[in-house]
């Protein structure tokens, strides 16, 4: 069976058929609207792309006006003199590669931006811009491809975030304008249509392209005030879906688990979605802010801030284990990890606990002061000792404290003498320092130079008559090792007493078999204490500042119900901490001197340590510190407070940073939108820059107000509040060291209304003011950053008029005024082509047309088309202007034209088209002034020249 | 796909300007939604503004030989239409299942330009018969071809006669006076005025006529010269009788092969300088029908009204309608059997018959 075949296109084309078809191809050049809307496009691309390229404004416009001659000119050559085009391409594309190949090979060998530098660098750069105008003008123009404009535009509009581009309404326009004329050009250059089809779509093409631009334009300018109104709710509104979606990314893909308790500075904007972290149990109320740290930062690397060499593995030398021994008990946190079930779950192996090993660890002289209560209580001890025999030793311990904060082995500590206490066996027993410090050693070295010492769980399984607890020994005289368990807090001044009472304890708990849980001290103690549970996959360590140092034991239960795949559910621990309040405001240093000494070495080590920075990171923040000449550490604080109020305001959404921008040096100087990240970090490279020793924090700040409603408990005698901290709470702040002190937090992100409220010993409000007065600073009232453009120390980009125009509230007059020109220019060309008849059309048939159109308009002789019988005398009675010959010679002339096979002729045309001048004229003194323009202009009744 | 593409374009765009606190792309996200919806309303208001139509024109066609037919589309609104695309279908009406379906894109202007709206095509028609050209969809896009609107076109089609090519075989026909022809009875006349067993036909006077035989009366009334032209006595009179009696359901190449048969033996009969009297039934009018020819552009004027003509009777009928008159003609029937006096002169098959027809060499009445 056969088909009937249908086609668009004729099968035999006659030769004289073709040379008309190529006739109306060449016809069918795009008109000057099309080049107008590319050249428009190249001033939008290049107005964006100059905040990268950062010319000046007298070079930029030089370099679109003379990209605008370039294309006009082979826009020019290619549809009215396509052999001279043809010559030039060729011409043009040899030099263009003679000139580009030292380009090419100097980019790969000494790279393009020093190429530029030489002296053939500008001109194969110059050589390449024309290549790529070129190119651009083939594949537009030549091949109509106009995909490639509309990628190149959407790249840039998509690449706006993520860069330096500019993005203000001027390129919108130019850019979404001609990438919706693209989009329509293409669509109707796909299809190769000959003939009649071609002539009449490209009308049609015009006036869509002209009218889907003009409506974009139209919207955009609604859209841009709409937008202005309304800014914040509407930013508002995709930040929550964003965190909806961050939720739901992290939940269902685990991605994006960004770890905000660590070092890294994210460069996008902040997710909090109330996920809960951990339950906090206190035994007393708190007023102020409750910080728990959990990551110490040391340098900043500007990605983030590396961490503080806290934790240090255990020296294979100062060890007498053998290599298997001694690696049961290595530190690592891959394996930490693996065991918290983070590694292959089919190689599971039984938790074993970890070593770490401290460096040098201090605590506050105050906190050291506030515990020798304690050490007034061991009266009793004095018996204890009676049974050991006693030897003086000279050598050197140290004060362990929670945090080791030094680095460096070049550090040097003498710490306390005391005497060494051996059993009734020989063995090293204990050591007591001369504050009455108690250190035990469960295992009996060789000679007192080489010490070794075991977990407080193995000393049990091998003898459990001994007391269970690890204490340091150095094993060089000159260094000293504090070394506890992932199973301990922190093994401080000790209260022997309570660490006797305690070890025995829990020896008989785990020769009881109860598993080992959450075990408070034993004492009488005023001390506050929280306790962290965790309850969700948040297992860092937190703890709050100024830890009271009494033993206190994390039992993890993991470590007997720990199964393969079993859930860490109940993990927790407790800490002893005091708050600021609780500190004795002065120290009597008497029996002190040691430690004394012991404080000065240590603040001289974080002198070197924790003031350092690299200037050439945050060049324009060390300029700005550079020239302060402050007095102490409070002015330093207030000169920060005031640097970052007045440069910045709090948001969670500040945005991205864009690529290869310093992520503090954008949040101050050009951004001016940051969290608490920002804020920390910015200031903590202050302290630094300053010559205070500073350290950026992360970890958790828990108000007073996140225990509104807790949870009471009652355990024994103690009460217990308990509430749930959520990722609200998660918190970055810096720490700055304070004689006698410590170290002490800085609150240095503004509340909502972009007030600073830091305090510290020593420094209030009152200080802050009194230091602001001085120096005659003062705090932004309103709460809108002072936002910058983009110009870098060399950059001139920013020229006042391209900012001018960009402004939207400049831009809508501008707007305006082009639009009213390029509506006026329309509808005189619109006027003036609405005269001319199509090629191969009756120009005498369009004027009549239009004639009849006309009358219509005006309200005559509307039931009469022209063919009527009567037309003409109806027609010379209804005006003047052509009497009763004229109207019939017109009324046969096109009768003629219509109806025979003869063709028009010059004078019919010229006859045709008096005749409507004349009678358009005067239809058009008959009107009214103000709809003259309406006559003239919107509906083109009168003819040019009439 | 497209419209997805463009949707989440523009969520991209919304979602980085809010999450990089950017205006003027949140103003470009919502105005890029904004013409997203005048578009959908675009395409929607143009579905109701745009008509479909054939225009009347020349309804005849030849077999493989491309013809042209425009397809006029009419836009009220004051907006043009960038493209629209237009499914119609051309089908042979003995056929039910085999039809070619095209689609048609085209623009189209506003009112004032609803003159040039016309779409052009092509078709070749591979068969003899009447193909039926119809309108089906008309589908609207608006500007940017995001959003379309169709509806569904009803009760406009065309009928288009595609008649045989002119053929000649090569007969050997009897000599004259082998048979006389019958009279006809004027029910069945398709010429009705003179005698037309003198006065053959009336035609413009040419060079040469004979005064005498002016057509004085018609000549007066046109204001013209008009000559009568009457029967020469040794004129070839045939009967001859379109069979279609008995046949099941032909489809279109079985009625191409018939038309192809009928036609090319009406050619080389005039040849001959015969005067053919075809008959056939129609049911349509009730009965036999008489067709005479007696020029080759009677020919094409028999394929037409043939093409009309409702031709299906059963055998009984047709031997009621046309009793022994196949005994003094010629027949043949759509089994492509060809009689003469009821005598076989040939049996021509479908596939190749104008092959057949063009090589091979008929002796008629030997």
């Amino acid at each position: 069976m056969k088909h009937i075949r249908i086609t668009t296109v004729k099968q035999y084309v006659t030769k004289a058929e073709r040379q008309e078809d190529d006739r109306l191809q060449r016809q069918m050049a795009p008109s000057p609207f099309y080049l107008i809307l590319y050249l428009i496009w190249i001033a939008g691309a290049a107005v964006m792309g100059n905040n990268i390229l950062r010319l000046s404004l007298p070079l930029l416009l030089t370099g679109i006006a003379g990209i605008w001659a370039i294309t006009g000119l082979l826009w020019f050559l290619y549809f009215f003199h396509k052999k001279i085009f043809m010559v030039v391409s060729l011409v043009f594309g040899v030099a263009a590669a003679a000139a580009m190949y030292p380009l090419a090979s100097a980019s790969a060998t000494m790279g393009a931006a020093a190429w530029t530098n030489t002296k053939e660098g500008p001109v194969s750069l110059l050589m390449a811009v024309l290549t790529a105008v070129f190119l651009m003008f083939l594949l537009e123009f030549v091949l109509r491809i106009h995909a490639v404009t509309f990628l190149i535009s959407a790249g840039l509009i998509t690449a706006v975030p993520f860069t330096d581009l500019s993005f203000g309404l001027w390129e919108a326009l130019a850019l979404l304008g001609c990438m919706v004329g693209f989009v329509v050009l293409n669509m109707n250059d796909r299809s190769r249509q000959r003939r009649f089809v071609m002539k009449k779509r490209g009308i049609i093409t015009s006036f869509c392209v002209m009218v889907t631009v003009g409506l974009m334009t139209i919207i955009m300018l609604i859209t841009v005030g709409v937008v202005d109104w309304q800014q914040e709710p509407l930013y508002a509104q995709t930040l929550r879906f964003d965190d909806r979606l961050h939720e739901w990314l992290i939940d269902n893909a685990s991605l994006l688990d960004e770890d905000f308790l660590s070092g890294y500075l994210s460069r996008g904007n902040l997710h909090q979605t109330g996920k809960e972290k951990f339950e906090l149990s206190v035994n007393a109320p708190f007023y102020d802010r409750l910080y728990l740290r959990e990551f110490i930062g040391s340098d900043y690397n500007g990605q983030g801030w590396d961490w503080a060499e806290l934790w240090q593995e255990i020296p294979l030398e100062l060890s007498d284990r053998s290599p298997e021994q001694h690696t049961r008990y290595e530190d690592s946190e891959e394996s930490e990890e693996e065991d918290w079930g983070w590694g292959d779950e089919e190689e599971e192996e039984p938790y074993e606990p970890t070593y770490f090993v401290e460096r040098e660890l201090f605590v506050s002289p105050l906190v050291y002061a506030a515990q020798n209560d304690y050490l007034k209580e061991m009266q009793d001890f004095s018996d204890f000792l009676k049974s050991y025999r006693i030897e003086s030793l000279s050598w050197l311990g140290g004060s362990p404290s929670m945090y080791s904060s030094l680095r460096g082995d070049s550090f040097e500590v003498k710490m306390h003498r005391g005497s060494i206490g051996y059993d009734g066996t020989g063995k090293i027993a204990f050591f007591l320092s001369e504050d009455n410090v108690v250190y035990l050693l469960n295992t009996t070295p060789a000679d007192t130079s080489d010490y070794v010492f075991e977990h407080f769980s193995e000393i049990l399984d091998r003898d459990p008559a001994y007391v269970s607890s690890v204490r340091a020994i150095p094993s060089k005289p000159e260094v000293l090792f504090n070394m506890y368990s992932s199973d301990y807090i922190a093994e401080m001044l000790y209260d022997r007493t309570m660490a006797m009472r305690q070890a025995q304890k829990e020896e008989e708990q785990v020769r009881s078999g109860e598993a080992l849980s959450g075990a408070e001290p034993d004492t009488e103690s005023p001390a506050r204490k929280l306790r962290v549970k965790y309850i969700t996959d948040f297992y860092g360590m937190v703890i709050p500042y100024y830890p009271e140092f009494s033993r206190s034991t994390i039992a993890w239960k993991m470590v007997d119900d720990r199964t393969a795949g079993a859930e860490i559910t109940q993990a927790s621990y407790t800490v002893s901490y005091l708050t600021e309040r609780d500190l004795p405001g002065e120290i009597d240093w008497s029996g002190y001197d040691a430690y004394r000494n012991y404080q000065q070495y240590y603040q001289n080590a974080i002198k070197e340590q924790y003031t350092n920075f690299d200037p050439d990171q945050t060049p324009r923040l060390y300029q700005l510190c550079q020239d302060m000449k402050l007095e102490n550490v409070n002015e330093v604080t207030t000169f920060i407070l005031y640097t970052l109020q007045t440069h910045a305001v709090y948001s969670t959404s500040p945005g991205n940073t864009p690529i290869g921008k310093d992520l503090l040096e954008y949040f101050l100087f050009e951004n001016g939108r940051g969290y608490c990240i920002h804020y920390a970090s910015t200031a903590a490279l202050m302290y630094r820059m300053l010559g205070v020793p500073a350290r950026f924090v992360t970890g958790f700040g828990v108000d007073p107000a996140a225990f509104g409603k807790p949870t009471v408990t009652q355990e024994g005698d103690e009460t217990w509040y308990t509430s749930t901290v959520r990722d609200y709470s998660a918190h970055a702040w810096v720490e700055i060291y304070l004689e006698d002190h410590g170290w002490v937090p800085v609150e240095v992100t503004p509340t909502a209304s972009n007030t600073m409220v830091a305090e510290y010993p020593g420094y209030d409000s009152m200080e802050m003011e009194r230091i602001m007065q001085k120096y005659g600073w003062e705090f932004r009232k309103n709460a809108q950053p002072q936002v910058q453009s983009g110009a870098g120390e060399e950059g001139e980009n920013s020229s006042p008029l391209i900012t001018w125009v960009s402004s939207p509230y400049v831009f809508i007059p501008l707007c305006g005024v082009l639009s009213a020109a390029a509506g006026i220019v329309f509808l005189l060309l619109r006027r003036k082509r609405s005269f001319r008849a199509p090629v191969g059309s009756s120009q005498c048939r369009l004027l009549f047309d239009k004639l009849i159109r006309m009358l219509h308009d005006r309200g005559h002789l509307k039931e009469y088309y022209g063919s009527e019988v009567d037309f003409i005398l109806q027609l010379s009675r209804l005006s003047s202007a052509l009497s009763a010959e004229e109207t019939a010679d017109l009324v046969h002339r096109l009768e003629k034209i219509t109806f025979s096979t003869v063709s028009e002729t010059p004078e019919d045309v010229e006859a045709v088209a008096d005749y409507y001048r004349r009678l358009a004229r005067s239809e058009y003194d008959s009107l009214p002034w103000f709809r003259k323009p309406m006559f003239k202009y919107v509906k083109a009744f009168l003819p040019p020249g009439a | 796909m497209k419209l997805i593409t463009v949707l989440l374009m523009l969520a991209l765009t919304w979602y980085l300007a809010g999450t990089n606190r950017q205006p003027v792309m949140m103003a470009l996200a919502f105005a890029g939604a904004a013409l997203m919806v005048i578009m959908l309303i675009f395409s929607q208001y143009i579905r109701f503004r745009i008509h479909a139509e054939i225009p009347s024109q020349p309804n005849i066609a030849r077999k493989n030989t491309q013809t042209s037919f425009t397809l006029h589309t009419r836009n009220t609104s004051r907006l043009p239409v960038n493209r629209f695309r237009l499914t119609f279908s051309m089908q042979y009406t003995t056929e039910r299942f085999f039809s070619a379906t095209r689609r048609l894109n085209g623009s189209c202007a506003g009112r004032r330009g609803d003159r040039d709206n016309d779409s052009l095509f092509y078709f070749t028609a591979p068969y003899c018969g009447v193909i039926r050209l119809k309108l089906k969809w008309l589908k609207v896009y608006d500007y940017l071809m995001v959003f379309s609107a169709s509806k569904k076109i009803k009760n406009v089609s065309e009928e288009i006669l595609v008649l045989p090519e002119p053929k000649e075989m090569r007969l050997d026909m009897p000599p004259f006076g082998y048979y006389t022809a019958e009279p006809i009875s004027p029910e069945t006349s398709d010429r009705p005025g003179d005698d037309h067993s003198e006065i053959r036909l009336v035609r413009e006077y040419r060079d040469g006529d004979l005064i005498r035989h002016l057509h004085r009366n018609y000549s007066a009334r046109t204001e013209k010269l008009w000559i009568k032209e009457f029967q020469h006595e040794n004129d070839y009179i045939f009967d001859f009788l379109l069979d279609t009696s008995g046949t099941k359901r032909l489809n279109a190449a079985q009625w191409d092969a018939f038309y192809e048969l009928i036609s090319s033996v009406m050619y080389s009969l005039l040849r001959e300088e015969v005067i053919l009297r075809v008959f056939w039934v129609d049911q349509k009018r009730g009965g036999l029908r008489l067709f005479e020819l007696s020029s080759r552009e009677d020919i094409d004027r028999l394929m037409t009204e043939l093409y009309r003509s409702d031709t299906a009777c059963t055998p009984d009928e047709w031997a009621t309608f046309t009793g022994d008159m196949a005994r003094s003609g010629m027949r043949i029937n759509t089994n492509l059997e060809w009689f003469f006096l009821e005598k076989p002169v040939h049996r021509f098959q479908v596939k190749n018959i104008e092959k057949q027809l063009m090589t091979e060499y008929f002796i008629i009445g030997r």
